[in-house]
């Protein structure tokens, strides 16, 4: 076997330009996947934080049957001692409580279907990002009666800082409304945040909703978003004696999220699959023309005795051997380009002229963190591996089965 | 093995029997052999001879399992490969027979040392016995200093002697010679039959070429003609 791998080894460097134009055909391949890779991973994660942190949590306590069907009725009617319970199991990390009112806002011009987020104004700050997108006026305070707008809504309502809207919404019994005062303008970047959505003081709502102390989600949001899973079961075993509650992972309480990114991903590996299936239609043909090459040396072979598996061998360890460079320097030549951007990020926004994008409702901004998935770098690169290997069987078989005497005639 | 009149009282390495080989091109048959009867003695330095088409490499190739025949028996140091699977004929080759081609054919990528240490390699020799058995075979073959040496910065000549090398290195039962000297100029050629001759008579290696060569003719003990596929005469010299 060492002397049919010394041969191996050596075939490849008998015509090196050819061999080194395939081992950048492969290398170049897998280092564009595991770029894209990178990439799809670094969008994913930014979608994942700012989905989570605006819409969920780590972890996510509702009434039972919320999720499924997001009644104003369906609420925590104890949503401060679930809170409580929840910053005792989880010390390091934020506990936020949200109520959620879908209804209509009416300016003394114009009227708009909106949904509203009632929050904490100062735990929401160490949560999520909404006070970043603040474009006029300021963040909310104490002020049950301030709200916050998007810019579409307050063009659409047609009014300004400090101007009076009223939310009106469908009460238990009758239509309730309340006063507000636009307190601050922001833009998102995404349609739906800045046409039909506003935040509001949570104790705005729930007097709204006359249920003042409940809200609809209590959300704990880790320092480790890898701890999810962990903090998930953990919170099921703290609130396990309070009856109607669904305790969720991200991942429960943002099935589209998941949802999209599972789609996104399964189209973008097929993509990088039929990239792999051209490059290995490359490589085939490499190796058989140098099998062609060879056909002479390959019978001489089989005629003093050497059996055809291990002629067939020599083909396929040259297989191995360029499959196992070709990733490693694959490896290295995407590693190059993702350790430092992921650092620096990659911004996109000159290309798409904006400084945010738009996925599946969520705002993300255009400066991507290239991140690698070290699990799925390494199959890549097994992959590659793998394909190389595949790559060279039919050229050695057709080897193999060289008849020793025709084989030798050849020229 | 057994001893036949046809040997001179030597113990016959290879034993042909009723040998034909026909080859069919598109709705013509060609009669490379047509019936031949051989036996070859254990030291033997014969030459097959006769002009092109007359059969020569055809039963050389026969004899060393590299062909199989239409009808008839080839039985090498004992062992019948007519009945033999091709793995067991490639094994038999692999062990008991040494090929010596007219184009050399030693593996480019592979120095002097590794051609010759290939053979054994594949027979499974030991590490130390292998180094010692190509040592000494490069020596033989006048080719000790070159053991490095790639075929591509060797002469004709010395790739030859290469080949011999690897041919004797793995103790074959019988050395198969196709026109060894065909490629060589006359000097080098004489030195190579003389270097084969030379090694029949010291370690007893038998030798059969197929060859129109008059250096090895003149070399020969024993010369084989054959005409048309058939052995016309078998003139053994003293």
């Amino acid at each position: 076997m060492w002397m049919l791998l010394k041969m191996a080894s050596r075939n490849l460097r008998r015509n090196l330009r050819r061999t080194l134009i395939t081992m950048a055909a492969i290398s170049g391949g897998l280092a564009l996947m595991l770029f894209q890779d990178a990439m799809g991973n670094g969008s994913y994660q930014e979608f994942i934080r700012v989905g989570v942190s605006t819409m969920a949590g780590h972890v996510v306590v509702q009434a039972d049957g919320y999720l499924d069907d997001p009644e104003m009725e369906t609420r925590l009617a104890d949503a401060d001692a679930i809170e409580s319970t929840l910053e005792r199991e989880f010390p390091d990390a934020r506990v936020v409580q949200r109520a959620m009112v879908a209804g209509l806002l009416q300016s003394p011009r114009n009227a708009a279907g909106v949904g509203v987020s009632g929050i904490e104004p100062s735990e929401e700050r160490e949560v999520s990002d909404w006070h970043e997108k603040l474009v006029e006026g300021e963040w909310l305070g104490d002020n049950p009666r301030d709200i916050i707008l998007g810019t579409a809504l307050a063009e659409t309502l047609e009014v300004d800082l400090g101007d009076k809207v009223v939310l009106m919404a469908q009460g238990p019994d009758e239509v309730t409304s309340r006063l507000f005062r636009v307190k601050g303008l922001m833009r998102t970047g995404a349609t739906e945040a800045d046409g039909a959505f506003a935040i509001a003081h949570i104790d705005a709502l729930t007097e709204l909703m006359e249920a003042p102390g409940s809200a609809h989600q209590v959300s704990v949001h880790l320092s480790d978003p890898s701890r999810s899973d962990a903090a998930t079961a953990q919170a099921r075993r703290a609130l396990s004696s309070t009856d109607g509650l669904e305790i969720l992972s991200w991942q429960e309480a943002l099935p589209d999220v998941v949802a999209f990114i599972r789609m996104d991903q399964q189209s973008g590996r097929v993509g990088l699959l039929v990239i792999g299936l051209i490059v290995a239609m490359g490589v085939l043909n490499t190796v058989l023309m140098s099998v062609m090459e060879r056909i002479r040396e390959l019978g001489v072979m089989l005629a003093l005795g050497v059996s055809p598996r291990n002629v067939a061998s020599v083909v396929i360890l040259e297989g191995v051997v360029l499959g196992f460079l070709s990733a490693a320097v694959g490896a290295a030549l995407g590693l190059a380009v993702i350790l430092p951007t992921s650092k620096t990020g990659l911004d996109f926004g000159a290309m798409m002229g904006a400084e945010i994008m738009e996925v599946e409702g969520v705002a993300i901004s255009t400066v991507i963190y290239p991140t690698p998935n070290w699990p799925a770098l390494f199959t890549f690169c097994v992959i590659a591996w793998v394909f190389t290997v595949l790559s060279s069987l039919w050229p050695a078989v057709h080897a193999a089965r060289l008849k020793p005497v025709d084989a030798m005639r050849h020229i | 093995m057994s001893t036949d009149s046809a040997t001179n009282g030597t113990p016959s390495i290879v034993q042909v029997r009723g040998l034909t080989r026909h080859y069919t091109q598109g709705a013509l048959t060609v009669e490379a052999l047509r019936g031949v009867d051989l036996d070859i003695g254990s030291g033997e330095f014969s030459a097959l001879m006769g002009p092109s088409g007359s059969g020569k490499t055809t039963l050389l190739n026969l004899i060393g399992g590299l062909d199989a025949p239409t009808s008839g028996s080839v039985v090498v140091d004992g062992n019948d490969l007519s009945t033999m699977s091709p793995a067991q004929v490639s094994q038999t080759r692999l062990h008991r027979i040494g090929f010596v081609f007219q184009a050399y054919n030693l593996i480019p990528v592979l120095s002097a040392y590794e051609n010759a240490e290939f053979v054994l390699m594949m027979q499974g020799v030991a590490p130390a016995e292998r180094r010692e058995r190509v040592m000494a075979t490069l020596q033989a073959v006048g080719l000790d200093g070159m053991e490095h040496r790639r075929p591509s910065e060797l002469s004709g000549g010395q790739q030859q002697r290469v080949a011999v090398a690897r041919a004797i290195a793995g103790q074959p039962a019988l050395v198969l010679a196709d026109e060894p000297t065909a490629n060589l100029d006359s000097k080098t050629g004489h030195e190579l039959v003389d270097l084969m001759r030379q090694l029949n008579e010291e370690r007893g290696v038998t030798f059969v070429f197929a060859t129109h060569d008059p250096k090895v003719m003149r070399g020969a003990r024993r010369i084989v003609r054959l005409v048309d596929g058939r052995i016309v005469e078998d003139e053994r010299r003293g």
